[in-house]
């Protein structure tokens, strides 16, 4: 059945419309790639589910049991909902385990205490690897080290649906293996349900088991991604285009800043 | 060593000292100041100075819960204080009603300004910058009231308060007491917040509003409430401080008076950390002092320490010197390391 339920979910800024009428349904224990040019709306779109941006627009918004039209973001993350943005935004003044332990006191409606939260965060570092840099800043985390803090905050918080903005974009191709058994076992071993979206093709051919290709704000074609691939609309407005990177999404306020003004660590 | 790092430099979030470890910075504080007027050896003059230190003190932690904890500049702290003391004065002075019923009101009505600016503040998405402005201009607005309703307030003259004369807060010292007992309860709450899961939201918040309503922090609600709490306790240090002097006057509670002194206080004693404002709120007091030939003048100066502090210790003095302090003593016992977390 399904998790995740959109109905005309519409994003105009200015008049230009960055999501216009998206419908999508998103199964339990689905891994599913969103795909597209850039400015196709992938990014507003995962904003507009996190509650990050309000809609102009939306008719539906379901998960599991909850209607969540109109939720605050906050709200979203109590729903289950966990995500982790393109440049994950980071507390600065606190260690690797503070960081993930604040996921795991807030992220369900009911707070955990001191203690079960930092009980929990140990877990989660343990899960995405990153326990040797409990103790460390959160600041002197490489980029990999970056997303997989955001990742460590979101699952702290016991998500159902994870959403994910180009976890993949800059990796080297150790990290990109890693990322992507990681997501594997989250949805695997943890039952977790993947919305994701990604500009690396390889990672999307190995992982994902549904891709839904958008363009200019629309859903231009779904399907699995050998499928997606021989789709003549598709390839005309992405494919050919030789992968462009993770660069910003012009046009569209309060989206994730461009890789160059991403935080990037001199990682040895 | 940690009680310098815990009270000075704010503990990291991960390390929570016992009930008695917790508390004990802010009974030493507390102790301190209590010595003040055996000390001042009957100076009424001394104890007068050392009332206003504590209540500045007081409004100073205020600012540090709101401005430190969630990074709301409310720059009407003053004006907070002088609601809730003229509504006590008036209700008490004109209609007579009992100290008992127009001290919460005073501060009720305090707090539900603040909130509501804060509120406000929210929901219009105001950074920084803005709702300083905005609760700035809130101040003026205040201040102006108080001078143009000359017929209820007394205008610039002021207004002699008298509900509370011949209570023992007239007693100066007893009246010191008063007030050091309010901020006894000001530190403890900060640090009851610390300790709690509010405190986390707080850390977060100030952090990063967005990272911290992706983990779930309910920011809006967060922040009134700290809006909240520091007008509340802004509020009770006006009004108690009106009938311990029995007298309030515009001036009192002008935004040169208590916000500026506040500001530097916190910044130099550090901001968002549990005895910042008492460190710093010592330094603008004996500050004043020593400038007090200057006049008006004064401003000019605060402005320029403000400068100096901002670019030179962005993080306020006392931090800077626990930091050297702690590098010190670590070097000197042969570990040079720096403290985990960089706090």
């Amino acid at each position: 059945m399904a998790l995740l339920t959109l109905r005309g979910l519409t994003k105009r800024f200015g008049g230009l419309p960055a999501v216009d009428g998206i419908d999508l349904d998103v199964d339990t224990g689905e891994i599913v790639a969103l795909i597209g040019p850039n400015g196709a709306g992938k990014t507003t779109l995962l904003s507009l589910v996190a509650g990050i941006v309000p809609p102009t627009a939306c008719t539906t918004f379901r998960f599991g049991d909850r209607d969540l039209v109109g939720a605050a973001v906050h709200e979203v993350r109590h729903a289950g909902i966990g995500t982790v943005r393109q440049a994950p935004t980071r507390f600065p003044s606190m260690s690797v385990r503070e960081e993930v332990a604040v996921g795991a006191r807030f992220g369900r409606a009911e707070t955990l205490d001191h203690r079960t939260a930092l009980h929990r965060a140990d877990e989660v570092l343990d899960l995405v690897g990153l326990r040797e840099q409990a103790a460390a800043p959160v600041t002197s985390l490489t980029l990999h080290g970056t997303r997989l803090l955001g990742l460590a905050r979101a699952l702290a918080g016991r998500p159902d649906l994870l959403l994910l903005d180009e976890p993949m974009a800059g990796l080297t191709p150790g990290e990109l293996e890693h990322a992507i058994a990681l997501i594997r076992a989250l949805r695997d071993e943890h039952g977790l349900t993947v919305l994701w979206v990604e500009h690396v093709m390889p990672a999307v051919d190995l992982l994902a088991e549904r891709v839904v290709v958008m363009d200019v704000g629309r859903v231009l074609a779904e399907g699995d991604p050998a499928e997606v691939r021989r789709d003549p609309a598709v390839i005309a407005a992405y494919l050919g285009v030789p992968d462009a990177g993770p660069a910003g999404w012009a046009g569209a306020p309060g989206a994730a800043p461009s890789e160059e003004g991403g935080p990037r660590a001199g990682g040895a | 060593m940690s009680l310098l790092d815990s009270a000075v430099t704010g503990a990291p979030l991960e390390r929570r000292e016992g009930l008695l470890r917790g508390y004990l910075p802010v009974v030493l504080a507390v102790l301190v100041l209590g010595l003040v007027p055996p000390l001042a050896g009957g100076s009424r003059y001394l104890v007068s100075v050392a009332t206003l230190l504590v209540v500045l003190v007081t409004y100073g932690v205020a600012f540090n819960v709101v401005f430190g904890g969630t990074g709301q500049l409310l720059l009407c702290i003053g004006a907070l204080a002088a609601v809730a003391a003229y509504t006590s004065a008036l209700l008490s002075g004109e209609l007579g009603w009992p100290l008992a019923i127009t001290l919460p009101l005073g501060v009720a009505l305090a707090t539900t300004g603040g909130a509501a600016l804060s509120w406000l503040a929210v929901r219009r998405r105001l950074d920084t910058i803005f709702v300083g402005v905005v609760t700035l201009t809130a101040s003026l607005v205040v201040h102006n009231l108080l001078l143009g309703r000359r017929e209820l307030t007394g205008g610039e003259t002021g207004l002699v308060v008298q509900a509370g004369s011949g209570t023992a807060l007239r007693d100066p010292v007893l009246g010191y007491y008063a007030v050091l007992a309010l901020l006894a309860v000001g530190l403890a709450g900060h640090r009851a917040i610390q300790r709690s899961a509010l405190g986390w939201a707080f850390r977060a918040i100030r952090d990063d509003a967005e990272a911290a309503a992706l983990a779930g922090i309910d920011v809006a609600r967060t922040k009134v409430l700290a809006a909240a709490v520091a007008s509340a306790l802004a509020g009770a240090a006006g009004s108690l401080y009106a009938h311990v002097e029995g007298f309030v006057s515009p001036t009192t509670f002008a935004f040169a008076t208590v916000d500026v002194r506040v500001i530097v206080a916190v910044a130099f004693g550090g901001l968002g950390t549990l005895l910042g404002p008492v460190v710093g709120g010592v330094v603008v007091t004996l500050l004043d002092e020593v400038l007090r030939p200057l006049g008006q003048l004064r401003l000019a100066v605060y402005g320029a320490v403000l400068l100096v502090l901002f670019l030179a210790v962005p993080r306020g003095a006392v931090p800077a010197v626990g930091w050297s302090w702690h590098r010190a003593t670590a070097r000197w016992r042969g570990r040079g390391t720096s403290p985990a977390g960089g706090r």
